[in-house]
């Protein structure tokens, strides 16, 4: 019943060869007594338990089983069957259950019955009456051809685009790339903002904290014309700077100060990795170079560097080793793809927006990246020490920030300390208080011992510093592996390399002894890779405006979206390599855009039907302040935020589990540097759509959900800052209180409306039982969660 | 209102457009559902399936002797000959379903259970076999089984979240258990409890404490009227909106939630069904307890984590005490559903990241066993007293109606009334699914 279920669901074609061998057909060779055996021996148990897989069109596992032909052809496995041996004959083997890593059927074993009738049939030679099928279209498509998408947008060298004629006197060149947009569509920019808006606004976007009541008064009073252009630079230089921009980096970096997980270890060296990168964006560094370092900073140092230089090469390579591990898992030679599938995938999104990792287990679906390209990149890594060992829980690698004799000098005096405390525990004294002394020795020798290990103590070198980091390992070209396992590679190795779909970036190969980490590097960064600028300016541009000019900005493949305007993409991609890949000038072009200054109101004009998406970006859009903003804002505006730069909060030691529930995050620190815990969720970053440290992060949601208004109706941290507000107010003449309260919340004073409301509330008799500072902690808090509190507007 | 625990849609104003499957409204299934609900009782660690469920005579037979197989490629780590299991088994009901002495009180129960008995994962050690349990892969982020079935089927109750977490583990992956990755955030699991934190003493983050009630209502008023002058100067933004009603519903649950926490109306009798009379049984007694209150409330899926089943030695003593720890709760959940009529739609299911080896670890231990282990469910329209999936006669590997927890996923959502397939949601540039490529969707084992 079963079978006939099957075979009426089979494809018309298959049916109709079946009817033609029962009938008509009997292929050379198989004798009348072979065909019986056949019929009613084999084909039932095809039909009925390899069917669903291998017949009929399908061909799972590169298997097909229409046909002595087929069968003999073999699948991804290699071959099936030897005809006349049984034993040597994978199908067989597969059938008879005895390796529990390739059974069949998958699902069920086969009565020992029908087993035997299958070896009859292999011993026979596979007699087969079924005439030998053309071969049926694959279900899943041949290699893209690198031609048939060649011509997508996002692999085309970026264009040479002259901005628009505009007549508007203060438009840049970015308005004019959007006006154009704009006006074609009946709308214009909403009027500028109010300077202390723009204020606001750019201060948080730049330094990501809000300008202090000091900040705004001075850039109030500034009436020079080029007051903007000050405060910008102001910002820019200011290291906060650095931090905020960091952090939107990490984010794509998918940084975290711990592995998550199945083994959450501590990563302790990773701070170096974001110090790094603050240090990074305050210097300005290239943004070519800064991809460069992260790849092969290792390989790129100039001899004769400084060991700061050095070091700061091999820190940045920590970008490859912060993924996640699954550092248990006993299949080692899986965890190692798994790895170098993680660094790849990484890469692809991060920095060209194409998803390398679609094409680990087959040719990619919509990209033109042949399965074949991803093992000549996986090959890259497979040549790359990234794990320091394949131990039982896996480490992952670091490198010594000190010469190798000062490394062997601080193991040397910690053997001799372990020595010496042993024979001083052997001569019968502890050296920290504790149990009975066992048997006493000569005073005068125990003397002698224990000096030697105080001596020892004192005299301890600091540890080591390190940094996780990558090395160059052994050469080695991986196969394809077939559905992305190890236990099916393929016969050819793939020589080391890169995608194809870029033809006109002309990297030389990796050399025979080398990863080719350096060449990836260069391939990534070509004048004429035109992904990686194009990636970048967008996600920069996302960061301002809350979307990109391509709204998937890790996918700027066949299935991303098309940007708005990509005459603009281009142009910000181009200038911004003219300009050397500055950061700081990409963001000089747009905080200083009309469309950056303009209102965020909704009620002008005809933008809000016309654009309900705002893609033409008829108004500023009001964005919802960040999980890490909104702590630092709150700690700010209480005058409780510890300005201290970079460094590690975490004393946990390297590479043991994360201790306990409790992390640090006590800290006053920026948000930046409270310790990134994988996989434990830290309240403030689950409620406010932090990033998830565990994969690269191209978007974060702005979602609007309880969980954010019960944080800020009673987490500790808004708590606190709220007796702090109403502890510090009182320092104010009191007539001046609720003006005083708002100019530090909100930077502005109130309206007359809610002075009033706020006078009323500090009389409310709901309040009559709290002291002075508490009534004003009250009225501090409900502005802390006040929609102007944590949005940009 | 529409408005979940949480969640609404942002209508594009801000943030990515994400439509209705940001919000906890409630959504049609694909087709009829059998369940409307989930308790999953997770046993955190690995309980032995031939010490529970899955009897097996040969194993009592040749105890001492070689397993006359190979053993897997891969292995957690070394085990020895074949070990018979310390505790007895006897027939239960009327389905006469074989349960050891550890599950008296469930094996009573057996003819209101389903046995799986040929699941089987694909890691062997507890990070990446909780994570494809939970999520579907053991190598990549994935979205939690119930955020995806938050985003399938939405919330019954606008007041409290449609994902809770009860005392879950914070190792092994932790978070990433409960988290909804790249769905909507408002799917993500709401962790009550775990990490050290006493079940009686497990709450939701930040479920007030700042000020006394009165004061807070007057801190809204303020709040209120500030927000809406603000929202009358900036313009109709539906995410300023939101927010504004965002806190009164958090206000509520402030309400809503510690009653349910705090057990208010249960009764003696239900308590002590739950063995919450005995110090022992407590723990997981109020957990199966709350599940069942957060569950009838309409919270669609709701995990209870019981720990810790990994006795690569002491066998013996340990799995008897977690045992002991656990029946008599999971006995009184299904009883007490049951009588309230909540069975039928309340899907329960019972089970391990992996069940451990037929063969000896040490002097009276199992090492860890992805290739077969037992899961069990009840109600949620499976068949009652029935028994799918066979092992080998020592019980190491599945020989027919083998389950992975990709088919184990396909079924669970089946019931639900989602097609696995369908139940997609686009990132990074294509569909992704609970069950990823995979998943089979085991008719067998559900009501007519």
């Amino acid at each position: 019943m079963d079978s006939l279920a099957r075979l009426i669901r089979m494809p018309a074609h298959f049916a109709l060869a079946w009817c033609l061998a029962l009938s008509v057909m009997r292929a050379a060779g198989v004798s009348a007594s072979e065909e019986a055996f056949f019929e009613g021996r084999i084909r039932p148990v095809l039909l009925e338990h390899c069917g669903e897989c291998h017949l009929g069109g399908k061909s799972k596992g590169g298997f097909r089983m229409d046909s002595r032909a087929a069968i003999l052809a073999g699948g991804e496995s290699g071959a099936a069957v030897v005809p006349g041996d049984p034993d040597a004959s994978a199908m067989i083997r597969a059938v008879r259950y005895a390796d529990p890593d390739f059974r069949m059927p998958p699902r069920h074993r086969l009565e020992p019955a029908v087993v035997k009738d299958l070896e009859q049939w292999v011993r026979l030679g596979l007699p087969d009456p079924r005439p030998t099928t053309p071969p049926v279209p694959s279900a899943t498509p041949a290699t893209p051809s690198t031609n048939s998408n060649a011509g997508h947008w996002a692999f085309q060298p970026l264009r040479e685009a002259a901005a628009p004629a505009e007549k508007s006197p203060t438009a840049g060149t970015i308005d004019r790339f959007l006006l154009q947009r704009l006006r074609a569509n009946g709308l214009r920019f909403n009027p500028p903002a109010d300077r202390r808006t723009w204020l606001r606004r750019v201060t948080l976007d730049l330094t990501g904290l809000p300008p202090t009541p000091e900040e705004i008064w001075a850039f109030e009073a500034d009436r020079r014309p080029d007051a903007r252009e000050r405060r910008v630079e102001g910002l820019l230089s200011s290291p906060a700077y650095g931090e905020r921009w960091a952090r939107w980096w990490l984010d794509v970096a998918r940084y975290a100060d711990t592995n998550g997980q199945d083994e959450n270890k501590v990563m302790a060296n990773a701070w170096r990795y974001r110090d790094w990168v603050v240090r990074s964006f305050n210097r300005d560094m290239p943004f070519d170079r800064f991809v460069q370092q992260q790849i092969a900073g290792d390989l790129l140092v100039p001899t004769g560097a400084e060991d700061a230089e050095r070091h700061d090469g091999w820190i940045a390579t920590g970008f490859l080793v912060l993924g996640p591990k699954l550092l248990a898992e006993q299949d080692k030679p899986k965890l190692v793809l798994d790895i170098i599938d993680e660094q790849v995938d990484t890469i692809g999104r991060a920095l060209l927006g194409l998803t390398f990792g679609c094409a680990r287990c087959h040719d990619h679906k919509f990209d033109p990246v042949p399965q074949r390209e991803y093992y000549a990149m996986a090959g890259i890594f497979r040549s790359t020490r990234s794990m320091q060992n394949l131990d039982f829980v896996s480490k992952f690698n670091e490198r010594p920030l000190v010469p190798p004799d000062e490394v062997e000098r601080v193991a040397a005096h910690a053997k001799a300390l372990r020595e010496a405390t042993q024979q001083l525990e052997k001569a019968g004294a502890k050296p920290a208080a504790g149990k009975e002394q066992q048997k006493p020795s000569d005073p005068a020798e125990l003397d002698r011992l224990k000096a030697e290990v105080a001596r020892l103590q004192a005299a301890a070198p600091p540890a080591v510093p390190l940094a996780l980091a990558v090395d160059e390992a052994q050469a080695t070209n991986l196969p394809v592996m077939a559905r992305g396992s190890h236990l099916n590679p393929g016969r050819d190795l793939v020589p080391r390399g890169f995608p194809s779909l870029l033809s006109s970036v002309a990297v030389s190969s990796p050399g025979a002894d080398a990863s080719g980490r350096l060449e990836f590097a260069q391939w990534l960064t070509h004048p004429s890779n035109p992904l990686t600028p194009r990636v970048l300016v967008n996600r920069l541009w996302q960061a301002h405006f809350g979307e990109g000019l391509v709204r998937t900005p890790d996918n700027f493949g066949l299935r991303g979206e098309p940007p708005s305007h990509p005459e603009l993409l281009d142009w910000l991609a181009r200038s911004f390599m003219a300009s050397g890949w500055s950061l700081k000038w990409l963001h000089r072009q747009i905080v200083l855009s009309d469309a950056y200054g303009q209102t965020s109101d909704f009620a002008m004009g005809r933008g809000v039907e016309v654009d309900p998406e705002n893609r033409w970006l008829h108004r500023y859009p009001i964005q919802r302040l960040e999980a890490e903003m909104i702590r630092d804002a709150l700690l700010a505006v209480s005058g409780r935020l510890d300005r201290t730069l970079g460094g590690s909060v975490v004393s946990w030691k390297n590479d043991e589990y994360v201790p306990g529930d409790e992390e640090p995050f006590g800290v006053l620190r920026r948000a930046l540097y409270l310790p990134v815990v994988r996989d434990r969720g830290h309240d403030l970053f689950t409620a406010f759509d932090g990033a998830n440290a565990s994969v690269s992060v191209a978007h974060r949601s702005s979602t609007v959900v309880s969980p954010q208004a019960l944080y800020l109706l009673n987490a500790k941290i808004v708590r606190e800052s709220a007796a702090a507000l109403g502890q510090r107010i009182l320092s104010q003449p009191e007539t001046l209180r609720v003006e005083q309260i708002y100019r530090w919340i909100l930077g502005r004073a109130p309206r007359p409306t809610e002075s009033d409301r706020a006078t009323h509330l500090l009389l409310d008799p709901r309040l009559a039982a709290l002291k002075e500072p508490e009534r004003w902690a009250v009225l501090a808090q409900a502005l802390l969660c006040s929609n102007e509190f944590i949005h940009r507007l | 209102m529409g408005l979940g625990f949480g969640g609404l849609a942002l209508a594009g104003m801000m943030g990515r457009v994400q439509g209705a499957e940001s919000s906890l409204a409630v959504r049609p299934p694909h087709f009829a559902p059998r369940a409307r609900r989930v308790i999953f009782l997770f046993m955190h660690g690995g309980p032995s399936h031939v010490d529970t469920f899955d009897y097996k005579p040969a194993l009592e037979r040749d105890s001492g002797k070689p397993l006359p197989f190979a053993k897997p490629r891969v292995q957690f780590a070394k085990t020895g000959n074949l070990r018979r299991s310390p505790w007895e088994f006897r027939p239960y009901g009327q389905s006469g379903a074989m349960v050891s002495d550890l599950f008296p009180l469930t094996g009573a129960c057996a003819d209101d259970l389903c046995f799986l008995k040929a699941v089987h994962g694909t890691n062997e050690a507890h990070g990446g076999a909780l994570l494809k349990l939970h999520t579907g892969s053991d190598v990549s982020v994935r979205p939690s089984m119930g955020s995806w079935i938050s985003y399938g089927l939405g919330s019954e109750n606008a007041n409290l979240p449609s994902f809770l977490t009860l005392n879950p583990t914070m190792g092994h992956g932790g978070v990433a258990n409960w988290a909804s990755a790249f769905l909507p955030a408002v799917h993500q699991g709401t962790r009550i409890g775990g990490g050290g934190t006493p079940v009686e003493k497990a709450t939701i983050a930040n479920l007030g404490g700042a000020w006394d009630p009165a004061v807070q209502r007057a801190q809204l008023d303020l709040l209120g009227e500030t927000q809406r002058e603000h929202l009358g100067l900036v313009g109709p933004d539906s995410a300023l909106e939101a927010r504004i009603e965002s806190f009164e519903l958090a206000f509520r649950m402030q309400t809503e939630a510690p009653e349910i926490l705090a057990l208010t109306g249960e009764t003696e009798v239900t308590r002590k069904l739950y063995g919450m009379d005995d110090p022992r049984t407590a723990s997981f007694g109020r957990q199966c307890l709350l599940a069942r209150r957060f569950s009838e409330r309409g919270v669609r899926f709701v995990q209870a984590t019981h720990g810790y089943w990994d006795q690569h030695d002491d066998l013996t003593k340990d799995h008897g005490r977690l045992a002991m720890e656990v029946d008599r709760p999971i006995a009184g959940l299904i009883r007490d559903l049951k009588s309230r009529g909540l069975l039928d739609e309340t899907l329960v299911m019972w089970g391990g990241e992996f069940g451990r080896t037929p063969t000896l670890q040490g002097k009276d231990g199992r090492d860890h066993h992805p290739h077969a282990f037992t899961v069990w469910m009840a109600g949620g329209g499976v068949k009652p007293g029935f028994s799918y999936g066979q092992t080998d006669e020592y019980g190491f590997y599945g020989v027919s109606d083998k389950m992975h927890v990709n088919d184990l996923h396909a079924t669970l959502l089946a019931l639900l009334g989602l097609d696995h397939e369908k139940l997609t949601c686009r990132h990074a540039g294509r569909d992704f699914r609970l069950t990823d490529v995979a998943g089979r969707v085991v008719r067998e084992i559900m009501q007519a």
